[in-house]
């Protein structure tokens, strides 16, 4: 097909999300813009966190997942969605008597940069809650922004844990709003990124177990929203998990996604204070799948974008097109086979853990990219030499730096995992890798448990624009 | 992507978010280090989005200037990414 054969359906593609109220574009280029967590969401929250303790509310520090003892099977969950605090209704919740909760945060852009207003818009909802159930701890939370001053809410999937407590549950909540404006919105493809994506966060630490699945879907009509929801139902039995209905913000903005639930036997893979040097660090595959699909987005919106392309790396618009599909298909993939992997090298809860058997840590390359390594350093307290940068497409992701399109083009969404072990586990997760098709890559190591730096190629410049990612980083020089 | 443009005006009034951002990024491949770009821009996300993701790139917001019904938005290129 022609550039103009391809740009003409792309643009018909756009016509029908703006029929429905929503400019793909806007939301996949970044235009609706995340809270943002350094200047925004932790100031918020450090306002608001200590009185509510004192009301018997605690939200527990970032992390990718809720895990508490209990069993899938004895979770009570109910959800409640407000859009302030008058809509907090204190007895029923009192009826309920939660112990815990997993939260996904819409806010309005315009409110969305200020740490004030967030802290008190999600501040009243909490304390109301505190005020109402007593003790509670908020597990897990997923912040987005939305561009419609009427898709403000915030919505609570409360736990009440019954039975045995001899197992850890893992919850999660995580949503997209669209990820490929060229597939329409109620396509397969676009739910399982979404669905992916909530369980990664389960996946890498190992559960899978028992997982049960409670759909987010919004959408701009009824129809659409219930195509997700039919979507989200094939994919939890092509996944063997269980979907459990409940209540769904009715705002119109398109979201999808999930709260999730998983069970394990093991400790999961946070032994930071064992990583010890001469472990290697894997990833599952290369890495770095928002730069094509940005990239797609700009030379199918722009001609001259996709010129340059051309000009500058050689690459047409139909091979950008090949990458794109690439990624938008290793991103529906559900990790679920990572997941059993993990699994197996991880002690039981109370084992002792062993390095020559077990995964020390884990985690996943999302938003942050590459800096995800920086995170696992400051973790462990570990020095690390970085000394390969896999990325799916090096030369677009290159082009959106050059190009200032993207201030991170290491970025992924339902990413590559990474894998912190000794050579001999790596080994071991290498061949498996290998026999699910993956393309595992050893990306580095550790040198020294003497502080938390990561010592990074010189050429990892070419895949960041970002100066506060890069300043976290050491260089040494590349040819 | 030649650099050898100090100075750009880019008029993207009447022009909803991401165009003017698209419009940023080919004026990009073209000004040089030191380089200035003034955005004229009545789409109240770009106004929002814009400097964000200028200044996460490592350029710099020179100013933001409201005026009636639109805002003009000045960019310095500090240093070009090689």
């Amino acid at each position: 097909m022609s550039y103009d054969d391809l740009s003409r359906e792309f643009l018909e593609r756009v016509e029908e999300y703006r029929s429905l109220g929503v400019n793909p574009l806007t939301l996949a280029t970044g235009c609706a813009v995340k809270i943002d967590l350094v200047s925004v969401l932790y100031p918020a929250l450090r306002r608001i966190k200590e009185p509510l303790e004192i009301e018997g509310l605690s939200i527990l520090p970032r992390r990718d997942a809720d895990i508490f003892k209990g069993s899938v099977e004895g979770l009570r969950v109910h959800r409640e969605i407000y859009r302030s605090e008058e809509e907090v209704d204190q007895e029923r919740l009192i009826r309920f008597s939660p112990e815990r909760a997993v939260v996904l945060v819409q806010i309005y852009q315009r409110n969305a940069g200020d740490p004030e207003l967030v802290s008190r818009i999600v501040g009243g909802v909490y304390e109301k809650i505190a005020r109402s159930v007593g003790r509670i701890v908020i597990g897990k939370g997923h912040s987005i922004v939305s561009a419609d001053p009427k898709a403000q809410f915030m919505l609570f999937d409360f736990v009440r844990v019954e039975g045995d407590r001899d197992r850890l549950v893992l919850g999660n909540n995580d949503t997209i709003q669209i990820i490929d404006p060229a597939e329409s919105p109620g396509s397969l493809r676009q739910t399982a990124v979404a669905l992916g994506n909530s369980l990664n966060d389960l996946y890498i630490l190992g559960a899978w177990r028992n997982t049960t699945i409670i759909p987010v879907a919004d959408a701009p009509s009824e129809k659409l929203k219930n195509i997700i929801e039919d979507n989200m139902r094939s994919l939890a039995e092509s996944i063997g998990a269980r979907i459990l209905r409940a209540s769904q913000p009715s705002s119109g903005a398109l979201l999808m996604g999930a709260t999730v639930f998983a069970e394990t036997d093991r400790t999961p893979p946070m032994f930071y204070d064992r990583i010890s040097p001469g472990m290697i660090i894997l990833a599952s595959r290369p890495f770095g799948e928002l730069a094509p699909i940005n990239v797609y987005l700009m030379a199918m919106y722009d001609r001259d974008i996709a010129e340059e392309l051309r000009r500058s790396y050689g690459i047409t618009i139909e091979k950008i097109l090949e990458i794109k599909r690439y990624v938008i298909d290793l991103m529906s993939r559900p990790n679920i086979h990572i997941a059993r992997i993990i699994e197996g090298k991880l002690p039981q809860i109370g084992e002792e853990f062993d390095p020559s058997r077990h995964i020390a840590a884990t985690t996943d390359v999302t938003g942050p990219g590459v800096y995800v390594i920086k995170e696992l350093a400051e973790l462990s307290g570990a020095s690390i030499r970085l000394e390969r940068i896999p990325l799916i497409s090096p030369e677009l992701s290159e082009f959106a730096t050059r190009s200032y399109i993207m201030p991170n083009a290491t970025a992924g969404t339902n990413g590559a995992v990474i894998f912190v072990a000794s050579e001999r586990v790596i080994e071991e997760i290498e061949e498996e890798l290998r026999g699910y098709g993956e393309n595992p890559v050893r990306i580095g190591r550790i040198i020294s448990r003497e502080g938390p730096r990561v010592l990074a190629p010189s050429n990892l410049r070419r895949f960041i624009a970002s100066k506060t990612y890069l300043r976290e980083f050491e260089y040494y020089e590349v040819s | 992507m030649s650099d050898d443009v100090r100075e750009e005006v880019l008029d993207t009034r009447g022009q909803l978010c991401p165009k003017p951002f698209v419009e940023l990024v080919k004026i990009l491949f073209r000004v040089g280090e030191g380089g200035v770009i003034r955005i004229y821009t009545d789409d109240e996300s770009c106004i929002d989005y814009i400097p964000k993701h200028v200044e996460e790139v490592g350029l710099r917001i020179e100013s933001i200037e409201r005026r009636e019904g639109f805002a003009v938005i000045t960019i310095r290129v500090v240093e070009k990414i090689l």
